[in-house]
C-alpha cells in the first residue's frame, strides 16, 4: 500500500512536470491555433540558458530567470519571424516549427554537446521530508513540482481570467478579426502571449533540469508528452492540459511500476481512448477535430 | 449643406474584389454630419463595404480618407484609434468575455468621453446584466452591448452593419432612438440596413446598393411610399420581408 | 492515368534503367536505390497528403511494421518468428503494413489538421519505444539483423544493380498504383473528402470510411518501401523508425512537394544528395541544420515544394510552356 502511495506521489510529481511543459504549449495553441513543434526545443533551450547562467553566478534563482526569459525570447522570435507572417495556413506553421525544432536541436547539440546536464538544487529543497501517515521520507523537490504546478496553474487562471491581458487573450481566442476593429494592436497580443509561451517553456526546463536532468532528446521527450497532455485534455484549455498531465503522469509511473515493459502502452491507450470518445480532448472546443 | 462640405469620411471610386468577383465597383460615398444609410438586398456588397471602410478588406482600387487624410494604407486598429467604429453584422460580442469585460477592455484613460458608466446608463439593461457571458446574451442585449463597446472609441463615424437584424421590434425602436440621440450629440453615422423603415427612419437619403454599386439615392419619403420602386430595387416591401 | 502522366512515367522509368550503365556502382548503392526506397515512404505520406489533405507522420511507423513483419518471416540473427516462402513473406509483409495504415487511420478517422500530425506522430513515437522495450517480437533495441534480399533462381537481388532494379520495379509500381488510383471513383471520393469533409458527410457518404481506406492504401505503399529498407540494411530496430528517420521523410515529402507522386522521388533525390554531398558544403556533424534550413526555405517560399516551383517556373517561361503543351498534347483553357 506504500508503494502505491509513493508511486502515486511519483505520478503526480511526473504529471506537475508534465503541466508545467504543456501549459505553454496548449496556451499558445488555444489563442494563436499554432500547434509549436519547437515547444520542447523552447524547453530545452531554457534548461541549457538556466545551467549556465546558475553555474556562472552561483544563483539558482538567477539561472531559472534567465532560462525563462531566454526561451520567452525565443518564443517572440518565432512569432516574429515566422508565424506571424503565414496567419493563414495552420498546417505550414506546424511544419515550419517542425523545421525550426530539427535546426535548433542541431545548433544546441553543437552548442551544449552531448551531455547530460542538471541544475544544483537551492540547498531549502534539497534533502527529503518524511510523511505524515505513510512513514516514508519524500524528496523535497519532489513536492516543491507539485506546489510549483499547481502555482503555475492557479497564476495562468488568475491571469486569464482576472487580468485586461487575460481578456484580450479571451477576446481574441473568441474572435481577432473583432479585436483587431476594436482598436487594438492584435500582433503584439500575439507577441505577449509568444513570450508567455516561450517562459512557460523555459521554467518547465528549469524545473525539469533541476528536478531529473536534461540532454540532446530531452527535447523530443518533453514535446512528446505535451502533444498527448492536451491531446488527452484538450489543445487550448489549462483545465484539460492538468486532467492531460495527471492522466498521462500517473499511467506512465504506474506502468514503469506495475508494467515496466508497456508502460507507454497505458499512455497510449489511455489516448487512443480519449479520441475515441472525444476527438477534441476531454475539455477541447469541438472546432479542431 | 455642411455634411457635403466636410465629410468626416469619403470614399471615392472603391473597387474591391474577392478572387474573381467584383464585389465593390467603383462606390463612391461622403459621410458627415447627417447619417447615411445604404439598404439593398443580402450579397449586393453592403457588409463588404463597411469592412472595406474598416480595413478589413483590401482595396482593389480606389481609396478612402478620414477627416481629409488618406487611410488605405492604415491598419484596422489604427482606423478604429482614429474614429472608425464598426459595428458588425451578427454583432460579434465575445462569448467568453462577460458584458462588463467587454467595456473594462475598452477603458483607456481619463481622456474618454464615452465611460463605462455612461454606456450602462444609455443601457441600464447592461448593466442589470453585466456579469452574464456574451454567448449568454439575447439577441438585442448583445446589439447594445456591440454598440456601446463601439462607442467606447469614442468615434467621429459609427458603421453599423444591419443593426437591427433578427430583433424584436420594440427593442428595434429603443435602437433607433439611441442612434438618433448619438447623431444629434454630432457622431457621423452610416447605416447599412435590409429594414426599409429602419434606414428610412433615421435618413432622409437613402443609397440604393445592387450588385457591388450605388445605383441611386432616392428620399426616404419617397422609397417609403412606392411599392414599385421598392420591389423594383430591392425586392422588399416595408416590413422589411 | 493521363497521357502526361504516361510520358512522364515512361521517360521515368527509361532513365532509371539506363541509369547503371552511366554511372558508378557508388552512386547506384548509395545514392539511386536509397533515393528509390526513401521515396516509396515518402510518396506513401505525400500521397495521403495529397489525396486526402492529412500529413501522416506514421508512415515510417508503418513501413518499419512490413520491415519487421519480412524479418520475422525470414531468417533473422535473433532467431524470432517463423521463415515462410518468400512469397507468403512479400506479400505477408505488405498486407501487415496495409493492416497498421487501417488501424492508424481508425485511430485517426476523426482527426484533421494538426490533429491529424500530433496523433500519427505520437502513435509513431509510442510505438518505437515499444518495440525499443519488447525482446518476445521485436527484440528490444537491436531489432532483427541478418535479413538479406532474397535469391530468386539465379539472380541473387542483394547483390548492387539486381537490387537497384528491383527498386526501379518497385518504385514504378508504386508510381503506376497512386496514378492509377487518382482516376478510380475511389480517387474522386479522396478529392471530395480532402475538399469538403462535411458535404461529404451530408450527401449520405461516410468520410471516416474513406479517410481509413486511404490510410490502408498508402500503408501498402510504405509496406513496400518497408521491405526494401529492410533488405537494403539488412537489418530493422527502432532506430531504423525513429523520429528523425520520420522527420526524414516527411522532409522528403514536402521538399519534393505533394502535389504529384513524382514529387516525392525528386524530394529524396535532393535529400540524399545533400545528405551524400553535405561534408563538401559545411560540418558533417552539422547536416541536420543544413536539412532543416532547407526545408524551411522551402516551406516559406514554395509551399508547393520543388514541384510546385518546377511548375510555376515552366508557367513563367512561354517557350518552355509551348513546348510541354506540345508533348502532352494538352490544350490549354484561353
Amino acid at each position: 500500500m506504500t508503494l502505491f502511495f509513493v508511486v502515486t506521489l511519483n505520478g503526480l510529481s511526473l504529471a506537475a512536470l508534465y503541466f508545467i511543459a504543456a501549459s505553454g504549449f496548449s496556451l499558445v495553441f488555444g489563442v494563436m491555433r499554432v500547434v509549436n513543434m519547437a515547444h520542447g526545443s523552447l524547453i530545452l533551450l531554457g534548461a541549457y540558458v538556466a545551467f549556465d547562467i546558475a553555474e556562472w553566478s552561483g544563483s539558482w534563482v538567477l539561472g531559472a530567470l534567465a532560462g525563462s526569459l531566454a526561451a520567452a525570447l525565443a518564443g517572440v522570435l518565432l512569432q516574429v519571424l515566422f508565424f506571424n507572417r503565414m496567419a493563414g495556413s495552420k498546417d505550414q506553421q506546424t511544419l515550419v516549427s517542425i523545421a525550426v525544432s530539427i535546426i535548433a536541436a542541431d545548433l544546441m547539440l553543437a552548442h551544449w554537446g552531448g551531455l547530460t546536464y542538471q541544475l544544483n538544487l537551492p540547498s531549502l529543497l534539497e534533502g527529503s521530508i518524511g510523511l505524515p501517515l505513510l512513514g516514508v521520507n519524500y524528496a523535497k523537490i519532489r513536492i516543491v513540482l507539485i506546489v510549483a504546478a499547481i502555482a503555475v496553474g492557479v497564476g495562468l487562471w488568475l491571469l486569464i481570467a482576472k487580468t485586461n491581458l487575460g481578456r484580450l487573450i479571451r477576446a481574441g481566442v473568441d474572435d481577432q478579426e473583432m479585436l483587431h476593429a476594436l482598436g487594438f494592436n492584435v500582433k503584439g497580443l500575439f507577441i505577449a502571449v509568444f513570450a508567455l509561451g516561450g517562459a512557460l517553456a523555459g521554467f518547465a526546463g528549469v524545473v525539469a533540469a533541476t528536478a531529473l536532468s536534461v540532454a540532446p532528446g530531452t527535447d523530443v521527450q518533453f514535446l512528446l508528452a505535451a502533444l498527448i497532455v492536451v491531446i488527452v485534455g484538450g489543445m487550448g484549455s489549462i483545465g484539460g492540459a492538468a486532467i492531460g498531465a495527471i492522466l498521462v503522469g500517473l499511467s506512465e509511473q504506474y506502468g514503469l511500476v506495475y508494467a515496466p515493459t508497456y508502460g507507454i502502452v497505458f499512455t497510449f491507450i489511455i489516448m487512443i481512448g480519449v479520441l475515441g470518445l472525444r476527438p477534441q480532448g476531454l475539455f477541447g472546443r469541438g472546432d479542431v477535430g | 449643406m455642411d455634411a457635403q462640405d466636410s465629410p468626416v469620411l469619403s470614399a471615392s471610386n472603391v473597387d474591391l474584389h474577392y478572387g474573381s468577383v467584383h464585389i465593390l465597383q467603383g462606390i463612391s460615398i461622403d459621410i458627415g454630419a447627417l447619417p447615411r444609410a445604404i439598404i439593398g438586398r443580402n450579397g449586393m456588397g453592403k457588409t463588404s463595404l463597411c469592412r472595406a471602410i474598416m480595413g478589413l478588406l483590401p482595396l482593389s482600387g480606389g481609396n478612402i480618407n478620414l477627416n481629409g487624410v488618406a487611410i488605405d494604407h492604415r491598419a484596422p486598429d489604427w482606423r478604429a484609434r482614429h474614429g472608425l467604429a464598426y459595428v458588425p453584422q451578427g454583432r460579434r460580442v465575445f462569448p467568453t468575455l462577460t458584458v462588463d469585460e467587454h467595456f473594462r477592455i475598452m477603458q483607456r484613460g481619463k481622456n474618454q468621453q464615452w465611460t463605462r458608466e455612461r454606456i450602462y446608463d444609455i443601457f441600464p439593461r447592461l448593466a442589470e446584466r453585466r456579469s452574464n457571458f456574451g454567448n449568454r446574451l439575447s439577441g438585442g442585449e448583445q446589439q447594445m452591448l456591440a454598440i456601446g463597446r463601439a462607442l467606447m472609441m469614442d468615434p467621429r463615424l459609427l458603421i453599423l452593419d444591419e443593426p437591427t437584424e433578427g430583433l424584436a421590434p420594440v427593442i428595434v425602436d429603443h435602437v433607433v432612438e439611441i442612434l438618433q440621440q448619438l447623431s444629434t450629440e454630432g457622431i457621423a453615422i452610416l447605416l447599412v440596413e435590409q429594414n426599409l423603415s429602419v434606414a428610412a427612419e433615421l435618413a432622409d437619403e437613402l443609397s440604393i446598393m445592387v450588385n457591388g454599386q450605388i445605383i441611386d439615392h432616392i428620399p426616404s419619403s419617397q422609397l417609403l411610399h412606392d411599392e414599385t420602386m421598392q420591389r423594383r430595387y430591392l425586392g422588399i416591401s416595408l416590413d422589411g420581408h | 492515368m493521363s497521357r502526361a502522366d504516361i510520358i512522364l512515367l515512361a521517360s521515368v522509368a527509361l532513365l532509371l534503367f539506363l541509369l547503371p550503365a552511366i554511372s558508378s556502382e557508388f552512386f547506384i548503392s548509395q545514392i539511386a536505390t536509397r533515393v528509390l526506397i526513401l521515396g516509396i515512404i515518402a510518396l506513401s505520406l505525400a500521397f495521403l497528403a495529397q489525396e486526402i489533405g492529412i500529413i501522416s507522420l506514421a508512415q515510417v511507423m508503418i513501413a518499419g511494421i512490413a520491415g519487421y513483419a519480412i524479418a520475422l518471416m525470414s531468417q533473422n540473427s535473433a532467431g524470432l518468428g517463423v521463415e515462410m516462402p518468400l512469397v507468403v513473406a512479400v506479400v505477408g509483409a505488405i498486407l501487415a503494413a496495409g493492416l497498421a495504415g487501417i488501424l492508424m487511420g481508425i485511430v485517426a478517422q476523426r482527426s484533421t489538421g494538426i490533429y491529424a500530425i500530433m496523433i500519427t506522430l505520437a502513435t509513431s513515437v509510442a510505438f518505437t519505444l515499444f518495440a525499443r522495450q519488447n525482446y518476445q517480437i521485436f527484440n528490444g533495441f537491436d531489432g532483427l539483423a541478418g535479413i538479406t534480399a532474397p535469391t530468386l533462381g539465379s539472380i541473387q537481388l542483394s547483390e548492387t544493380y539486381h537490387f537497384y532494379f528491383l527498386c526501379v520495379i518497385g518504385s514504378l509500381a508504386v508510381l503506376m498504383f497512386t496514378l492509377y488510383l487518382r482516376k478510380t471513383p475511389l480517387g474522386l471520393a479522396f478529392q471530395a473528402l480532402r475538399d469538403d469533409r462535411q458535404r461529404l458527410a451530408a450527401l449520405g457518404f461516410r468520410p471516416q470510411r474513406t479517410v481509413v481506406v486511404a490510410f490502408g492504401l498508402v500503408g501498402l505503399i510504405a509496406g513496400v518501401g518497408g521491405i526494401l529498407l529492410t533488405w537494403f540494411n539488412t537489418r530493422i530496430a527502432p532506430t531504423s523508425i525513429g523520429l528523425d528517420v520520420t522527420l526524414d521523410v516527411l522532409i522528403v515529402a514536402i521538399i519534393g512537394g505533394i502535389g504529384h507522386p513524382i514529387g516525392a522521388f525528386i524530394g529524396a533525390l535532393v535529400f540524399v544528395l545533400l545528405e551524400t554531398f553535405a561534408s563538401d558544403l559545411i560540418d558533417r556533424d552539422r547536416f541536420n541544420t543544413l536539412i532543416g534550413a532547407v526545408f524551411l526555405i522551402v516551406i516559406l517560399l514554395s509551399p508547393g515544394g520543388l514541384i510546385g516551383f518546377g511548375r510555376r517556373v515552366v508557367e513563367r517561361i512561354p517557350m518552355l510552356q509551348t513546348i510541354v503543351d506540345f508533348i502532352t498534347r494538352t490544350k490549354r483553357e484561353e
